[in-house]
């Protein structure tokens, strides 16, 4: 469903990405691993559109995604959970999931999504009229990850999920993540967390300085000897 | 019944109380400058309300509402006064060339991410500076000459002079703030407020950032200078000193940020307080001191009530209703001042001391208003609580 094709990015004239090219498949989980600073947020944020690609392509379902605006992407199926959370600190938890389902396609059935997304953390209901900014941190994370279900997306982008969390939160939040695939949602998963992010996810990649650098199924990618040096430590 | 109706039910009773006022000072013969003094605090109502709906709701810090203001009072001064054109004509036009005014800045500045932040409140306040020099050199404008506004001629309907200000500043003031409150209420409201708490992760929602951010100037723009517009005739002869100078936008900054920026009711609340306490101080003779005692009770009130006077009001309002009303009859049945004024101002001091204490005793007294849901850790997850290390 997600074909990304040498892809090029950066920021003014740094460039941050080489030639990517990564494909996401119906109801899959995907990981992508990599250090800080190999260029996993850029990737994020071209493909959410956030910033301009110098080259390349990116479609969904065989639609470009590369020169629509930004705040079109949602509509077209592709919500993303950003690095640090990021919810809206002044606004209330029924709020913030309210704009989640901004886009013109989640609008009609934005009632219907809301009990799906309460049934799946029931917490954030019982939090509704809470200020968000007021949660803790997995809370937040949850309605990051609630927020972005609202918007009904055919994939989900999850940039670093488990950063700054409790290794049992983690637990949790990946968990609920496996349940939201099983839902039909598939989903890009950019981690550091490597051992987690490969036991949740059928196939995964490795960034590197903005270059894909390896690529295969979980189950390989765990018996790759530099990737267990780098990232496992083993 | 919903909040909603509610709310505009509210609206059309406080229209007609309002809108009956003239007629009730005008039977009981009270003295003309308490119109004067309301229609002084309507002005700065829509002001500091139609401000709000751009700093306030989507968190782009503006200190041009005096461009709005002076925009609006030229237009009508180059019209009516200086081409005859009737005013109430003139008028809705002072607020469409404001309204364009601020859409033009908005096409200029949220084209460019650049102009943000602190920058983008220099911009604005640049744009008054723009508009006095250009307002000043231009002779079809102003040319350094001012304009006579005291001659023009309102409609026989409005009334005499002081009514027909009353009427207009109601009307407008009312339209404020139901706009304000309308767009509180409605997918835009929480499409600007998302915008003022992460405008990149809004856009992504899919949140059309540009488009709102032009509606919420736009609208700002509008309603400042068809304020304006009307508040020429109170001027009487315009000058670019009087009408471009930091004044509004200052007070309109101070009024929002007392009453609170987060709701709707919030500019309308800090823009009586502010009003009533400059105005009293001015009439009691100490304009001199008048900028320091507001500054003061303006660093009081920010630091004891962050979350602006308003919000403090509604979670104490069954409170404050008493203590404002009893602080009345009192004052009034035992005839402590010279006027309804003083006691509405005094009145309005003695309410907000009750506000200013942290936690009021009655509660502490009484606590039952711990409300939290019982049991904290909520079973419901295969965690204990997000006790996460950020």
């Amino acid at each position: 469903m997600l074909e990304v094709r040498d892809l090029v990015a950066g920021y003014g004239q740094a460039q941050a990405l080489w030639e990517v090219d990564l494909t996401v498949d119906d109801g899959e989980i995907v990981t992508m691993l990599g250090p800080n600073g190999a260029g996993k947020s850029t990737l994020v944020n071209a493909i959410s559109g956030l910033i301009a690609t110098w080259s390349g392509t990116v479609e969904l379902d065989g639609r470009g995604l590369t020169d629509i605006p930004s705040h079109r992407v949602a509509e077209w199926g592709i919500a993303v959970v950003p690095e640090g959370r990021r919810i809206f600190p002044e606004m209330t938890v029924v709020d913030n999931l309210a704009v989640g389902a901004y886009n013109h396609r989640a609008r009609e059935a934005s009632e219907e999504t809301l009990e799906w997304v309460h049934g799946i953390f029931p917490r954030l209901e019982e939090r509704s009229g809470q200020l968000a900014g007021s949660l803790s941190g997995g809370e937040q994370q949850m309605l990051a990850i609630g927020r972005a279900l609202m918007a009904k997306p055919s994939l989900l982008l999850l940039d670093e999920p488990s950063l700054g969390l409790a290794p049992i939160m983690v637990e949790a939040i990946f968990e609920i993540l496996r349940q939201i695939n099983q839902a039909g949602v598939s989903i890009l998963l950019v981690e550091q967390n490597a051992i987690d992010a490969l036991d949740l996810a059928t196939r995964g990649y490795v960034l590197e300085e903005g270059r894909i650098v390896i690529e295969g199924a979980s189950s390989e990618l765990l018996e790759n000897e530099a990737l267990r040096k780098a990232y496992l430590g083993l | 019944m919903t909040t909603r109706n509610k709310t505009l039910i509210g609206f059309a009773i406080a229209a007609v109380v309002l809108g009956l006022v003239p007629n009730v000072v005008d039977v009981l013969n009270a003295p003309g400058f308490y119109l004067t003094f309301m229609f002084t605090m309507f002005f700065w109502i829509s002001q500091a309300s139609s401000w709000n709906i751009l700093t306030g709701y989507s968190g782009y810090f503006s200190f041009g509402q005096g461009a709005w203001f002076g925009i609006g009072v030229y237009t009508t001064g180059i019209l009516a006064a200086k081409n005859g054109w009737p005013f109430l004509v003139a008028l809705p036009v002072a607020g469409l060339v404001g309204g364009a005014a601020g859409l033009l800045l908005g096409l200029v500045v949220f084209r460019l991410r650049r102009l943000s932040g602190e920058i983008f409140a220099l911009t604005t306040l640049a744009v008054s500076f723009v508009l006095a020099s250009v307002a000043r050199l231009t002779s079809l404008i102003d040319g350094g000459r001012g304009i006579f506004m005291t001659g023009t001629p309102l409609p026989e309907f409005l009334g005499d002079f002081r009514t027909s200000m009353y009427r207009m500043t109601l009307v407008i003031a009312l339209l404020t703030v139901l706009t304000a409150y309308l767009i509180f209420e409605s997918r835009l409201g929480w499409g600007l407020f998302s915008i003022r708490d992460d405008e990149q992760v809004a856009r992504g929602l899919g949140v059309p950032t540009f488009r709102y951010k032009m509606i919420a100037l736009g609208t700002n723009a509008f309603f400042g200078a068809l304020m304006g517009g009307v508040w020429a005739l109170q001027i009487g002869f315009i000058t670019v000193e009087d009408v471009f100078n930091i004044r509004v936008p200052l007070l309109v900054i101070l009024m929002a940020v007392l009453g609170g920026m987060r709701h709707w009711m919030g500019p309308v609340v800090g823009a009586a307080i502010i009003y009533t306490l400059t105005d009293r101080l001015n009439s009691a003779g100490l304009a001199d001191l008048n900028q320091v005692i507001i500054g003061a009770l303006l660093i009081v009130l920010v630091l004891g009530v962050r979350e602006g006077i308003y919000l403090r009001i509604r979670a104490r309002w069954v409170a404050s209703a008493v203590i404002f009303f009893g602080a009345m009859a009192v004052l009034t049945v035992f005839d402590v001042t010279s006027s309804l004024i003083w006691d509405f101002s005094y009145a309005l001091l003695i309410t907000m001391v009750m506000l200013l204490i942290p936690t009021p005793l009655w509660e502490r007294l009484t606590p039952r208003r711990i409300a939290e849901p019982p049991g904290d850790p909520p079973p419901e997850l295969p965690v204990p609580s997000g006790k996460a290390s950020t």
